[in-house]
């Protein structure tokens, strides 16, 4: 069995360490993501009898369209559906990593947290309950501090898991926005299971959170749908 | 059901904001914030980001790091010279003359010149890595913005400027790091205008020669003008076919850390490699072509060669300039690496070592056209592994094209001129 | 009453209340952190006597310390905050 497993994260949290942890620097390849000059790093490893394809994407603070970056590594978890999404977080810069955390369970990506450089978050003096955190975004969390090599096994351990787990167990959010909003991406998403290539394509519910964003890569997908005029209608 | 309607603001706002609250919610319960312990990176920022201290401490970080990756790599680059000069003379026991010649001048030669200049590009990638693990890189972007936003550039475009100084390739290799799109296509544009490390043997050749007690003096000019160049090029770029604003400075200055020896050696070898396999595989394609292009037809000597032949071809657009067939046929060794052309005058004039090169030179020029040929080896087109990287980078035949002519025509118009303006000083 | 971020001094707290700027200025602000009701603390400032002059400032915000050009900076508007 090989999993493919996509590793993504902000600038300077050392996602490259812990891509070159998971992966020995002989089994790793460099090559282009098609029609970029973005560089595509992908590499094997083997864990436990099973084979890990690990695909290293670009450094992202987000998923908009805004940089080459940023759409390469959306494109590549919505078209591709990797088995796992490991996101690794700035343990020291928690709350800014989160959001990016926040627009993958939009994305309904297969999540686990890496809790990295730990070790400066606690010299920084913070504190973080694992559990709690992990309870309440509903992923887990593995504290990693990657240039010590420490949490690399638990943290394979739980990509292994995920991965095994991924579609049969149902991804529901555990995270909701307010009722104003929620009703009106109820309401779109409606509209959107209309249109049966769209659902299928696309988790619903991120589809209508970036058509209310008015994503401009999103707005050029849709624009064959029959049901265009009456989704331009809600977000115009 | 109208969007804008019923949450009374645009819904991307009400999205981030949302996205943020539900952030803080979760973290109340499970993070607790100790006391700020930003103080020695912000003690290290007092200096760094010195209003007055800021930039020199950037120059002598850099001048350090030159120094660092041309000293380290100095026995490295002897070593690696010895054994292919050995390779090539071990060659010229091969019985077929043309074969010797291809494996001997035209393989262990050209791979030999290429792996040479491996070890100095390596570590200033290592310095490079050093610096970005660090933390400081983001500084010196940061320190550089007020100029370069001036110059209609973004302050990320000032590293690769200066990394030029030592060679083009890196630089341009490290305009990834650029966001808008066109601020980093001028960047590269300009690039090669930025005088690299190849072009120096060039210049203490000429400006010997000609200059006497005035060479260092001529040699600091010719970075000057380089620099020149490079922003009003990119000015002119700016107000023309690039309009724009640079796009917004926004920037995260990391934490400082100590870099570890094991990931910046990686990001290196990374980079490295990387280089390697693009610049060395146009290297080598271009050592082989020109080998040939020098030695057939077989036995004629240089001048009745192909590239001799060129020479001679080209030789009348160039007359203005003062060079003849053999500066010409010199400037075309020189496509493969600029610091070719000191060998190729040697090789077209038959006599080997610098003192008796000068002296074939300053024979038949005169100090302005040696000041032109300077000139021109500053400005004119990049040596074939910058045009590969320069396709490489921006993906397009159309932007590589639009630099090869942009360079070649503002090296003419900057010969002309000199050539003039010696002409009105009344040198000949 | 409201400011841009680039008026604060050295070490000024701020609230940030809204963003000028076009939906891109907007959408990369806020994936930094530079979202409405936020606090912010500039660490360094290269001020001139002309605010809208000057070179880039760095400001606290959400753990992280970021680097904001001058024009950037007059377009986020905030509520000063006294210590």
């Amino acid at each position: 069995m090989v999993y493919t497993v996509a590793l993504i994260g902000n600038p300077n949290v050392g996602k490259s360490v812990i891509f070159n942890n998971l992966v020995p620097g002989a089994r790793q390849h460099v090559g282009n993501w098609p029609g970029k000059t973005v560089e595509k790093k992908e590499g094997k490893c083997v864990y436990k009898g099973t084979e890990l394809k690990i695909v290293d994407l670009p450094g992202t603070y987000s998923l908009t369209v805004r940089a080459v970056d940023e759409l390469i590594a959306r494109n590549y978890i919505v078209e591709e559906k990797p088995d796992v999404v490991v996101h690794i977080v700035d343990a020291s810069n928690i709350e800014r990593n989160l959001y990016l955390t926040f627009l993958l369970l939009e994305l309904e990506a297969n999540l686990v947290i890496a809790l990295n450089m730990f070790d400066v978050a606690k010299e920084k003096g913070y504190k973080i309950d694992v559990n709690k955190l992990s309870e309440q975004l509903g992923v887990p969390i593995v504290p990693t501090v990657a240039t010590a090599k420490e949490g690399m096994k638990e943290l394979k351990d739980e990509i292994v898991n995920a991965a095994q787990k991924k579609g049969v167990v149902m991804m529901k959010p555990k995270i909701t926005y307010g009722k104003k909003i929620e009703g009106l991406i109820q309401f779109i998403v409606k509209i959107i299971k209309k249109d049966e290539t769209m659902a299928q394509k696309y988790p619903a519910r991120w589809l209508a959170i970036k058509l209310l964003e008015k994503d401009e890569d999103i707005l050029e997908k849709i624009k064959d749908s029959i049901y265009r005029r009456e989704l331009m209608e809600v977000i115009s | 059901m109208k969007a804008r309607e019923v949450l009374g603001e645009d819904p991307e706002i009400v999205l981030a904001d949302k996205r943020y609250d539900s952030i803080s919610t979760i973290l109340s319960t499970s993070l607790v914030r100790g006391a700020r312990k930003w103080t020695l990176t912000d003690m290290l920022d007092k200096v760094f980001i010195h209003k007055a201290l800021g930039i020199p401490v950037f120059l002598a970080l850099f001048w350090a790091m030159f120094r660092f990756a041309f000293d380290a790599s100095a026995p490295f680059m002897e070593i690696i010279g010895l054994f292919f000069g050995l390779l090539a003379e071990a060659s010229a026991g091969i019985p077929n003359e043309i074969l010797a010649s291809f494996i001997g001048d035209g393989i262990f030669g050209g791979l030999g010149f290429i792996l040479t200049f491996i070890p100095p590009i390596f570590f200033l990638f290592l310095g490079i890595a050093i610096l970005e693990d660090s933390g400081y890189l983001a500084r010196a972007a940061f320190i550089m913005d007020r100029i370069m936003f001036k110059l209609g550039l973004h302050g990320r475009s000032f590293i690769p400027m200066l990394l030029g100084f030592g060679c083009n390739i890196p630089a341009m290799m490290a305009t990834r790091s650029i966001e808008g799109e066109k601020d980093r296509l001028i960047t590269l544009l300009v690039n090669p205008f930025i005088s690299c490390g190849a072009r120096l043997p060039v210049y203490i050749l000429i400006a010997g020669a000609f200059f006497g007690s005035m060479a260092t003096t001529a040699i600091w000019s010719m970075y000057f003008l380089g620099i020149m160049i490079a922003i009003l090029v990119a000015l002119l770029l700016r107000k023309t076919i690039l309009r724009g604003e640079p796009a917004p400075f926004i920037m995260e200055l990391p934490m400082y850390k100590a870099p570890t020896f094991h990931g910046s050696v990686i990001h290196m070898w990374e980079r490295g490699v990387h280089f390697l396999k693009k610049a060395g595989t146009y290297l080598l394609a271009g050592a082989i072509i020109l080998w040939f292009l020098s030695s057939f037809p077989w036995g004629v000597g240089v001048e009745f060669s192909y590239t001799g032949q060129i020479g001679h071809a080209l030789a009348p657009i160039f007359r203005p300039l003062g060079f003849d067939w053999r500066i010409v046929a010199s400037l075309v060794f020189a496509l493969l690496a600029k610091e070719i052309a000191v060998e190729a005058l040697g090789i077209i004039y038959a006599v080997e070592g610098e003192t008796a090169i000068a002296g074939a030179l300053v024979a038949d020029y005169s100090p302005v056209v040696g000041y032109t040929l300077m000139a021109f080896t500053l400005l004119y087109i990049p040596c074939v592994a910058t045009i590969g990287t320069m396709k490489k980078e921006t993906g397009s035949w159309k932007w590589t094209i639009f630099q090869l002519a942009l360079t070649l025509v503002l090296a003419y118009v900057v010969g002309l001129v000199i050539t003039g303006i010696g002409a009105i000083l009344g040198y000949a | 009453m409201e400011i841009p971020l680039a008026v604060l001094p050295l070490g000024g707290r701020g609230k940030i209340a809204r963003i000028c700027g076009g939906r891109g200025l907007v959408r990369r602000l806020s994936d930094m952190g530079f979202v409405p009701d936020v606090e912010v603390k500039v660490v360094h400032s290269h001020a001139s006597h002309n605010p809208g002059r000057g070179g880039p400032l760095v400001v606290e915000v959400k753990d992280s310390r970021m680097a904001l050009g001058r024009g950037v900076a007059m377009k986020i508007m905030v509520q000063e905050l006294d210590d």
